[in-house]
């Protein structure tokens, strides 16, 4: 037996794709690893560059919820702040807040801000916006 | 040990600088106090000074509305460092009383241009300190690093 009847009968077909899909996935792993590689390379020349990976869990960890609670005057002012996110995107810039609560006449606008910085309810994403910590404020506020 | 002494200590920036440099710095570093409210570097404007945070809280914010806000004392604010134009890039607002350092830049820079090993210590702190505490912030454009080299 020759030819084509010779390979359906050996499932040389099946063969032949799965061998094809087998090189082609070894090509595209190699492609991804080659271009990764720079990081590595960056990694071994200027290893201080890359300590912030290491360094920023402990330093959130520590820096996280200075403020552990709230005096009745800083809940309040909170659940007004929260009226105002509420009017705001998810992630939001942080000078808004501030420019929205000294035109909407907030007492102590500033101290204010830094009070709800500080018990972790408004916190940074990793864009440079803030989002308001629900959680965090039910748990302080209500 | 003095206030500006143990400061600089602090700035990650200028971590690997040997002594006799940072009394140099101590020399071209003025405290002042700032306000709730107060802008006192504003975008766009002639850039003067860095800063090091002493105490208080400072917002550093962009025109689109990116912020992140200094509250550790050693705090270093410079992100003008490689804008030769000696532009600032952001707007520093004090989010409440507090004191700060404020640097001579123009002297700064000269400082650090006598010496080429000193200058890409920093810059290479300088890097590591931006990707750290604002990597959303557009960095300056490389310019003037060639000046400081």
């Amino acid at each position: 037996m020759y030819g084509f009847d010779a390979i359906n009968a050996n499932n040389g077909w099946s063969i032949a794709a799965v061998g094809i899909i087998i090189v082609f996935t070894g090509l595209v792993m190699l492609s991804l690893i080659i271009s990764q590689l720079y990081k590595v390379l960056e990694f071994i020349e200027n290893p201080k560059r890359f300590e912030f990976l290491s360094r920023k869990k402990g330093v959130e960890k520590k820096e996280k919820y200075t403020l552990l609670f709230l005096s009745k005057n800083q809940k309040e002012s909170a659940k007004q702040f929260s009226l105002i996110i509420k009017t705001m995107e998810e992630h939001f810039p942080l000078p808004k807040l501030l420019r929205l609560a000294e035109v909407n006449g907030l007492g102590e606008p500033y101290n204010n801000l830094t009070t709800l910085l500080d018990a972790g309810i408004v916190e940074p994403d990793t864009e440079g916006y803030f989002i308001w910590n629900k959680e965090r404020f039910n748990k302080l506020v209500s | 040990m003095s206030q500006k002494k143990e400061l600089i200590n602090k700035v990650d920036v200028f971590k690997t600088l040997d002594d006799s440099v940072k009394e140099r710095l101590e020399s071209i570093m003025e405290q002042r106090t700032v306000h709730e409210g107060e802008d006192f570097a504003v975008e766009g404007a002639q850039a003067f000074y860095f800063f090091i945070l002493i105490s208080g809280k400072i917002m550093l914010s962009t025109k689109e509305g990116k912020a992140v806000v200094f509250k550790e004392s050693g705090d270093f604010i410079g992100f003008e460092l490689l804008s030769s134009q000696g532009i600032y890039k952001t707007t520093l607002k004090s989010l409440s009383e507090g004191q700060v350092f404020f640097l001579d830049r123009s002297k700064f820079l000269a400082m650090i241009q006598e010496d080429s090993l000193m200058a890409e210590s920093i810059m290479t702190e300088w890097e590591s300190y931006f990707l750290k505490t604002a990597p959303f912030i557009e960095k300056p454009g490389s310019t003037g690093a060639e000046s400081i080299y």
